[in-house]
């Protein structure tokens, strides 16, 4: 643990996580742009860095993303980011009501505690799981990989046959390079750029930041984001909020628990532990009454889990080598060019990283909503700006971002490519996290079932584990299934 | 009978799973046993979304039930204008545009004249913002990986780049 906050003391390393946590709430406060682009977009700027710099840079911008993606949606309801949907529920009415700043403060305090909490749950579980990790073979890794992509089309929100196409779309596209067992090219087409397969970062730039811009520029020319008036937001009023976040002690401490647990199940995160939040903190109310018309409890349980869960899914991601959610993805794909190997030998030779990744956590948290209290209201007025503003400076990144990659002038054509596919996919409704999860997983998943095949046979299907594993795969698609169909049969109900 | 957009992207699936199966039936087993696994099962897919999709009818009841997804986007503002057809074409032209310029003249050469003219164009924003944010956003990217990270930017086919 020592060695970890050590890696943290130079003004280097906190100067750039200053500006980081700057970067994030920025990214996460415009609405279209969000973590994942900020990421993909930042990336080649860590080329050379030493790798903690980089990785601290990194983490302390995703980290905080949605602590700035909650403004826009208090004072305006409009969300920066998809989790921070949730807040808007209660947010915005308090802002209607005069209270915006009430809703900020503890949506601020709320965002820095659940981030801390979560920070701290990790590290508690760092010394447990490192038996498990240990102890997981192939086989039981690449069940944990299965499980974490059914989680993952479980989520897929409106349609799951869509979910599952992007899931195995992503799937495909690892495989495509040289097969590293038989030296097969696939999916090549005698092209020799291709041997080595395409860059997550290449189809990231794609389908988020090509797709998000292409969306944006054919709203309209110089089309804003949403037409948005002032707000007011008094000192006083933000230090109400903030204390009643400490005021519901308990309840903070709770869902930032519930928030973490969910971002440790691979690719269930996001949207899923605010909205269990939210559900929770209202179950367990005793007046149920104001939520949704501008209950603060409504904005403390959202956020505390928001932050929380990215403690969480960074368990999987450095653990197993497993993302727990699309952030955590494009993050691994920058831990790898920083020569950082996420897996269960993080924690056997580089837990001094790990412990360092902890403490960043902690501080961007902390200065990530500290530095947004006197901002807030000036970082509301990003929703102001403009299409024409936004699109050039963000394609020049995402192309630079794209060929800097590799060198290669086809990785910037491959990002158009993957834009407009990304683009087809947000317009006829396919979720394109599930795409980017596929992706990091594929080439595990493939790895570890040789492994397993070639140690155990098809035998490895029989070790208790994977039993286990087996089966929560097949009750979780089961319960998706069930539950699609009696909403639907809920939908028919009420028309009837 | 009026071919729906979605229609058409699912026979794009269909496509690229179907062509997937094809190609992965040369590999040797070990090497074609994933790809085979993924191809398979997307082009299912793409044929049950597909059908979906063909299939597709609105709603006969005039009424509609109201879910809480229906609730939460009578609160959340989204931007009034809406892309059509000719807007989506107009924007793909522009990326087009800039990567091509990006691939021919180079990246230095492609952000000066991209960013004016979209600005421009596109977006009829006045000189003076035109001129301080082209210079200001060329000139930081000049700063950062010119100078700073001494990364070479793609030169285009002409090879214009400062190396």
């Amino acid at each position: 643990m020592q060695s970890g906050l050590q890696l943290l003391m130079s003004w280097e390393v906190l100067a750039l996580m200053l500006f980081a946590v700057f970067l994030g709430n920025f990214f996460g406060a415009v609405p279209g742009l969000g973590g994942n682009l900020g990421l993909a977009l930042m990336i080649p700027f860590v080329f050379g860095m030493e790798p903690f710099l980089g990785l601290a840079f990194l983490l302390a911008m995703h980290s905080v993303v949605h602590t700035g993606g909650s403004i826009p949606g208090i004072l305006f309801a409009i969300p920066g980011t998809g989790p921070t949907v949730a807040t808007i529920i209660d947010g915005y009415p308090m802002t209607q009501q005069g209270r915006a700043g009430e809703a900020m403060g503890a949506q601020l305090a709320a965002s820095a505690l659940g981030g801390v909490i979560g920070a701290v749950v990790l590290a508690g579980l760092i010394p447990a799981l490192r038996p498990i990790s240990m102890s997981f073979s192939s086989a039981e890794i690449f069940m944990l990989i299965v499980f974490g992509l059914t989680f993952i089309v479980v989520i897929s929100r409106d349609s799951i046959p869509k979910g599952l196409i992007a899931a195995l779309l992503g799937l495909g596209l690892g495989t495509v390079g040289l097969d590293p067992f038989t030296g097969v090219g696939r999916f090549t087409f005698g092209q020799l750029w291709l041997w080595d397969g395409i860059h997550i970062i290449t189809i990231v730039l794609g389908i988020f930041a090509f797709a998000e811009m292409i969306d944006l520029g054919a709203r309209g020319r110089g089309g804003r984001i949403a037409e948005v008036e002032e707000v007011n937001l008094p000192w006083s009023q933000l230090w109400e909020g903030t204390k009643a976040v400490f005021r519901h002690w308990w309840l903070s401490l709770r869902t930032a628990i519930i928030g973490t647990f969910i971002g440790i199940i691979p690719g269930l995160g996001g949207d899923a532990a605010t909205w269990i939040c939210y559900g929770h903190t209202v179950q367990t109310s005793k007046n149920k009454e104001n939520f949704g018309k501008g209950d603060i409890r409504g904005v403390i349980g959202v956020e505390t889990a928001n932050n929380a869960k990215e403690g969480g899914s960074l368990l999987p991601t450095v653990v197993f080598g497993i993302p727990g959610s699309s952030g955590m993805a494009i993050l691994m794909g920058a831990f790898l060019i920083l020569g950082i190997v996420p897996g269960p030998k993080m924690i056997t030779d580089h837990l001094d990283l790990v412990w360092g990744m902890v403490f960043v956590l902690v501080i961007a948290n902390i200065v990530g909503a500290a530095t947004l209290y006197p901002l807030c209201g000036y970082m509301g007025k990003l929703v102001y700006l403009r299409g024409s503003l936004l699109i050039p400076p963000i394609l020049v990144l995402a192309t630079v971002g794209a060929f800097l990659i590799r060198g290669h002038w086809q990785d910037v054509v491959m990002a158009l490519v993957f834009g407009l596919l990304g683009y087809g996919m947000k317009k006829w409704g396919y979720p394109r996290a599930p795409l980017i999860l596929g992706f990091i997983l594929g080439p595990l998943a493939e790895g570890h079932l040789h492994k397993a095949l070639g140690t155990m046979g098809i035998a490895f299907l029989t070790r208790p584990v994977v039993l286990v594993l087996l089966a929560m795969v097949v009750l979780s698609i089961g319960y998706s299934v069930w539950n699609e169909y009696q909403q639907r049969k809920k939908a028919k109900g009420n028309l009837a | 009978m009026k071919i729906r957009g979605g229609a058409i992207f699912a026979l794009l699936w269909l496509f690229l799973f179907g062509g997937a199966l094809y190609l992965c039936q040369e590999w040797a087993t070990a090497a074609r046993l994933f790809p085979l696994m993924i191809a398979g099962g997307g082009t299912g897919l793409a044929v049950w979304v597909l059908g979906a999709e063909i299939t597709y009818a609105p709603s006969p009841h005039k009424g509609k039930a109201v879910t809480e997804k229906d609730k939460l986007k009578a609160i959340l503002k989204v931007s009034k204008q809406k892309a059509t057809p000719k807007s989506e074409g107009i924007m793909l032209l522009w990326v087009s545009a800039f990567v091509s310029m990006i691939l021919v003249f180079g990246y230095w050469v492609a952000i000066a004249v991209f960013l004016p003219v979209f600005m421009l164009l596109f977006g009829r924003e006045n000189w003076k913002t035109i001129v301080i944010y082209t210079m200001g956003f060329w000139g930081a990217i000049y700063l950062v990986f010119h100078i700073g990270l001494r990364v070479p930017l793609y030169g285009g086919i002409l090879g214009l780049s400062f190396w």
